[in-house]
């Protein structure tokens, strides 16, 4: 059968001694990352993205991927331990898990969580097995009226599902585009916005953006805070992380559906897995028999956005990979860096490569059995990570902030930008505008101007050819809806929320 | 309670509206062509004007938002930024080690109360971790001091 084939392809390279090598690395750094608050996943992916320039594109992205989910496990330890999320997406995570910290469970919680992270991961690769190569062939026929409107799709769910404001999100994503026009004009040759600084000529620099919003950006913010959570941990012998056997049933449906959830949710554009996360515990919630006991150490609570989570990183290639469109802001990075190894992504890339396509499923494979086993057995050791002191912390990732982004065009030029960014990222953080859809706007921002201009230039400046194709009027009404129904929930919430300020303000 | 304005919050998107009409003007200064053969300055001027359209909207979603406090940081602000400009001037003149040395000792400064010890061993450990795995193990193009 030819997806035998393809998968023995694949684990040619998964399991080559480079492959197994890196897959290790970059779970081993992801867990890591996770684990430590304030350095998330696309802080360390656009810090590792530089050293990767000397691998081959293949294990780079299985290295890079690594990170990206190992860091939905660590993220789960400090959310359970320290009532701290690791990453943004095990923000649910801290409501039942830290509440079975607090009843002295924490083992428990933390077994859960790898176990549900580890079923998550491991249903959604089947989803991206069966769903890249079926959208990649769908998407072939696509044109660039197409490419601009599921672009546009992408950007708007991002800007209107993320958490807080819509408007401010919906303004994020305009001003990523508006700093992805910085650079020579790719379709004319002139230069745009550089202020005459030669530096500015290839535009701003991808890593320095990225490490300035989400490296020196939050550890300003995390400066600024006075309060630093205490450590219980309680006894992590083996034995207390297994659940009572009560507790065994109803777990696994939740695992199910969170899984389900996830990798659903992930693979929508726009989306993430902090979302999944979200919505997979209400959906619980909802479905409980006792709902009252969710937010009191409910293990069913930690079961499901963890396998959530991890799904929907799964699940996120699968846009990434058939369409070359990222859903969220740490695919923009992995779809940056593999532009930067030369590789166009977009329907083509799991024919054209697929030993990239199938190594990457395989590893992710290989990947999740690792992190199972450096997150049962080995849990003291991360546990011992939350002890390593700030004041250390923070310097060394500066440190490898202003090294990582010069070695990126050993540019001086780019410290400065990430210095800048990091000031912007700071006061974005405060003032509660999310900076990811920033970034997923610099990197679609320049795709779809070139897209818009082709459309145009083909239909002969016939605005019509963006509702003259089936897929491209589909994804525009999408928007449309999307657009609609935040709009619509914006005024309900706004009406509803007057007389409830008054009480809270005073 | 008469409901205040949140200045800050309004003066960030009016900061924003101002970038829109600066993406706007200095796009407008470029080529726009035609729709059927666009110029380099179509789309920003159409990136700008959505910029300045959802800039006005904010000012009118945000000017009754709760204040925020202590968004003004000056000493962690000032040390990182003072590290970073020291750690840009001094790598490519005086090599990567004096520009780590330098680098964390500065941002060291940014978290009260300030630990010399550590700061300067965190340091040493940095800059000899930094000239292994950036000069020797991925031959960046920068000495570990330059004479």
């Amino acid at each position: 059968m030819d997806i035998l084939n393809n998968l023995a392809l694949g684990a040619d390279i998964a399991f080559s001694l480079e492959g197994l090598l890196f897959c290790f690395v970059g779970v081993l750094v992801g867990t890591f990352v996770g684990v430590l608050p304030g350095i998330g996943p696309l802080a360390a992916i656009s810090l590792a993205l530089p050293m990767t320039y000397y691998l081959s594109p293949p294990i780079a992205l299985i290295m890079l991927a690594g990170i990206f989910y190992g860091a939905q496990y660590g993220g789960s330890i400090a959310a359970i331990l320290l009532n701290l999320p690791g990453t943004a997406s095990a923000a649910v995570t801290c409501l039942d898990g830290n509440q079975l910290t607090k009843q002295g469970r924490a083992g428990v919680a933390l077994f859960t969580a790898a176990i549900a992270s580890f079923s998550g991961g491991i249903i959604a690769i089947f989803m991206v097995l069966g769903f890249t190569p079926m959208i990649a062939s769908f998407a072939m026929g696509f044109g660039p009226e197409d490419y601009f409107s599921v672009m546009l799709l992408g950007l708007v769910a991002a800007s209107t599902l993320s958490v807080g404001s819509p408007l401010k999100g919906m303004t994020m994503v305009i001003l990523g585009i508006a700093l992805g026009l910085v650079g020579i004009d790719e379709t004319s040759g002139a230069a745009r916005f550089t202020f005459g600084a030669l530096a500015l000529s290839d535009g701003i620099s991808l890593v320095a953006l990225a490490m300035g919003l989400f490296g020196v950006g939050e550890i300003l913010a995390n400066l600024g805070q006075e309060k630093r959570a205490p450590l219980i941990t309680g006894s992590l012998t083996f034995k207390s992380m297994i659940p009572r056997r009560e507790e065994w049933r109803g777990l696994w449906k939740s695992i199910l559906r969170g899984s389900g959830i996830g990798a659903f949710v992930g693979a929508l554009p726009g989306s993430g897995p902090a979302i999944a996360a979200f919505m997979s515990y209400a959906a619980e919630k909802k479905l409980a028999k006792h709902p009252e006991k969710f937010g009191r150490g409910e293990l069913r609570g930690v079961a499901a956005p963890e396998s959530a989570n991890n799904a929907a990183v799964q699940a996120a290639f699968i846009p990434t990979l058939s369409l070359g469109i990222p859903g969220d802001a740490v695919m923009a990075v992995l779809l940056g860096a593999m532009i930067l190894h030369g590789i166009s992504p977009g329907p083509m890339l799991v024919t054209s490569n697929p030993e990239m396509f199938w190594g990457l499923v395989v590893s992710f494979g290989v990947g999740n059995i690792m992190l199972l086993i450096l997150n049962v057995p080995l849990i003291r050791v991360w546990v011992r990570m939350l002890l390593i002191p700030y004041h250390v912390l923070y310097p060394a990732m500066l440190f490898f902030i202003c090294i990582g982004v010069y070695s990126v065009r050993s540019s001086v030029f780019d410290i400065y930008t990430a210095l800048f960014f990091g000031m912007i990222g700071y006061f974005l953080i405060r003032l509660r505008y999310p900076a990811a859809p920033l970034l997923l706007g610099f990197i679609l921002g320049p795709m779809m101007e070139v897209h818009f201009r082709r459309a145009l230039l083909l239909s002969r400046g016939d605005y019509w050819t963006f509702f003259a194709s089936g897929p491209s009027t589909v994804f525009l009404a999408l928007s449309a809806l999307f657009l609609v129904l935040t709009t619509w929930a914006a005024f309900r919430k706004g009406s509803a929320r007057v007389p409830t300020q008054g009480d809270g303000a005073g | 309670m008469p409901r205040s304005i949140n200045g800050f919050q309004v003066c960030t998107a009016a900061l924003l509206g101002l970038l829109g009409l600066y993406v706007i003007v200095q796009g407008g200064s470029y080529e726009m062509g035609s729709l059927r053969r666009m110029g380099p300055g179509f789309f920003p001027v159409m990136v700008g004007s959505v910029l300045l359209l959802f800039a006005a909207l904010l000012a009118v979603e945000v000017r009754h938002s709760a204040p925020e406090t202590g968004v003004w940081i000056p000493r962690p602000i000032l040390a990182i930024a003072a590290g970073f400009v020291a750690f840009a001037v001094l790598l490519e003149r005086a090599g990567l080690v004096p520009a780590t040395l330098a680098l964390v000792i500065l941002v060291s400064l940014a978290d009260k109360p300030v630990r010399p010890v550590a700061a300067v061993v965190t340091a040493l450990s940095l800059s000899a971790l930094g000239v292994l795995v950036f000069i020797y193990g991925l031959g960046i193009p920068v000495a570990a001091f330059e004479w």
